[in-house]
């Protein structure tokens, strides 16, 4: 039995750097004509419908328990806001939001965490979503440890990545930045990942989120 | 008695502990005496070889099933650390050994860098740092020097830090990435893959460097010959290259 599900469309997180979309263009009235997941994470669910709308995800899923519960759902010429509705039927207390072209999935209150952070500096030449994200990790690292002095890693970019435009996105969240890439993209999710540590030497960008690229859809054109 | 069917060795560490092998062995289920352990050794071949420890589940198994597929028992002899004759077979219940093959291993030794696709400067660092960037395409070559030329061989790698770190560099990620064929080597070859470099670092620009061991793993199988990494804030160079 599907649960009802109360969907928070909350438009008030606009960036000035995308254009917002009218309320007709809402990204969670993208259609999924046949969509199902069987006994996956919600977290893994809900990247499966972004994945099948071709809709921009940000997908809060940094409390553990959101990993452990599986769902089942299947849904027959459902839209997006309606198939993300019966999958966090199953967790109480998370909302969806939009955010620009993005469709963001957070808990509804509790604890801030590191992505709330407000990235005092954040301007960037062009650049893949990849290397932003790596960006805006580094730049939170040092924005909350600034001893640290450097960073040495491995760079490589996703076939489905593609070059986003300069920007200027200074004094937005982590989040919201995150929102802002993955929007920009078109065709990506970002997914906030557990993280019990502390952002030592050897943390990573992986231990607190990961970009998701959608695969080609058949018959889809890239933008 | 015991006959191996088929057998075929997928992965061959140098260092002696062990040999990932498949079988398919049809085992004389009405044979039932316990295994001696003294009687591991093929007698033409007891000077190269001593039998590893053997698995009690397969001799478990062996006597009570008529179709058994792992583990079987092995054994290498590596006269360097490059290549390997490996014999491998299976002791029967009756300490008879059957063997199945030997084969001359190939191991992979090193990774070298053959394409340069850009070497630059990176943009990408976080306000009031700089660094550089730079992707390579690379092949796996043996002792011998010959190259390994298979597709879709999973390549990792570990990178650590020399004592040299002027630049105060802290690990990030290492990477992954599969062999495949490159188009635009020139000739095009297979068994190519990528790999991607970059820092960023408060100290450049500047005149420092920072020193760092890669080594990269091949089909699970870590390469003998590590690279040296060199970061500078004018560049990056693998192994001198």
């Amino acid at each position: 039995m599907t649960k009802p599900v109360l969907i928070f469309l909350c438009n008030a997180l606009l960036l000035t750097a995308g254009p917002s979309l009218a309320q007709s263009d809402s990204p969670l009235r993208a259609p999924l004509p046949q969509f199902g997941v069987h006994n996956a994470s919600i977290p893994d669910a809900l990247l499966q419908a972004g994945q099948q709308s071709g809709v921009p995800l940000g997908i809060d899923a940094s409390d553990p328990k959101l990993w452990k519960t599986r769902v089942s759902v299947r849904a027959q010429n459902a839209n997006l806001g309606e198939a993300l509705g019966q999958i966090l039927a199953a967790a109480p207390g998370y909302t969806i939001a939009q955010d620009g072209r993005t469709v963001v999935i957070r808990r509804a209150s509790g604890p801030g965490d590191l992505l709330d952070t407000r990235i005092l500096e954040f301007r960037s030449v062009a650049g893949s979503a990849g290397d932003l994200s790596l960006k805006l990790w580094m730049t939170l690292v040092l924005q909350l440890s600034p001893s640290r002095q450097g960073f040495l890693g491995f760079n490589r970019t996703s076939p489905l990545d593609k070059l986003l435009p300069a920007s200027d996105l200074s004094g937005k969240t982590a989040w919201e930045i995150l929102d802002w890439i993955v929007g920009t993209h078109g065709s990506a999710a970002w997914v906030a990942v557990p993280f019990t540590g502390e952002l030592g030497e050897s943390s990573t960008q992986r231990d607190l989120w990961r970009l998701e690229f959608y695969p080609n859809r058949p018959g889809s054109s890239q933008r | 008695v015991d006959q191996v069917r088929t057998g075929a060795g997928v992965y061959v560490p140098a260092d002696g502990s062990a040999v990932r092998l498949q079988f398919s062995v049809e085992v004389d289920a009405n044979c039932s005496r316990p295994p001696n352990p003294t009687y591991y050794a093929y007698p033409q071949h007891s000077y190269l070889y001593t039998w590893s420890n053997i698995d009690p589940s397969f001799w478990l198994l062996a006597g009570f099933s008529l179709a058994q597929t792992n583990p079987p028992y092995y054994n290498q002899y590596c006269p360097n650390p490059y290549i390997c004759p490996v014999a491998y077979g299976v002791a029967s219940i009756l300490n008879f050994v059957d063997f199945a093959d030997f084969l001359d291993m190939r191991i992979p030794f090193r990774g070298v860098p053959y394409r340069n696709v850009y070497s630059e400067a990176y943009t990408l660092c976080a306000s009031g740092t700089a660094g550089w960037t730079r992707k390579v395409f690379g092949q796996v070559f043996d002792v011998g020097g010959v190259a390994f030329v298979q597709d879709g061989i999973p390549m990792t790698e570990q990178v650590f830090l020399s004592s040299r770190n002027d630049l105060e560099l802290s690990r990030f990620d290492t990477g992954n990435t599969t062999t495949s064929y490159d188009p635009y080597a020139q000739p095009p070859r297979h068994g190519a893959y990528d790999d991607w470099f970059f820092f960023c670092s408060k100290h450049c620009p500047g005149a420092e460097e920072t020193d760092a061991i890669q080594t990269l793993i091949w089909n699970g199988f870590g390469l003998f010959h590590s690279n040296l990494l060199i970061y500078k804030c004018s560049g990056i160079t693998v192994d001198g290259h």
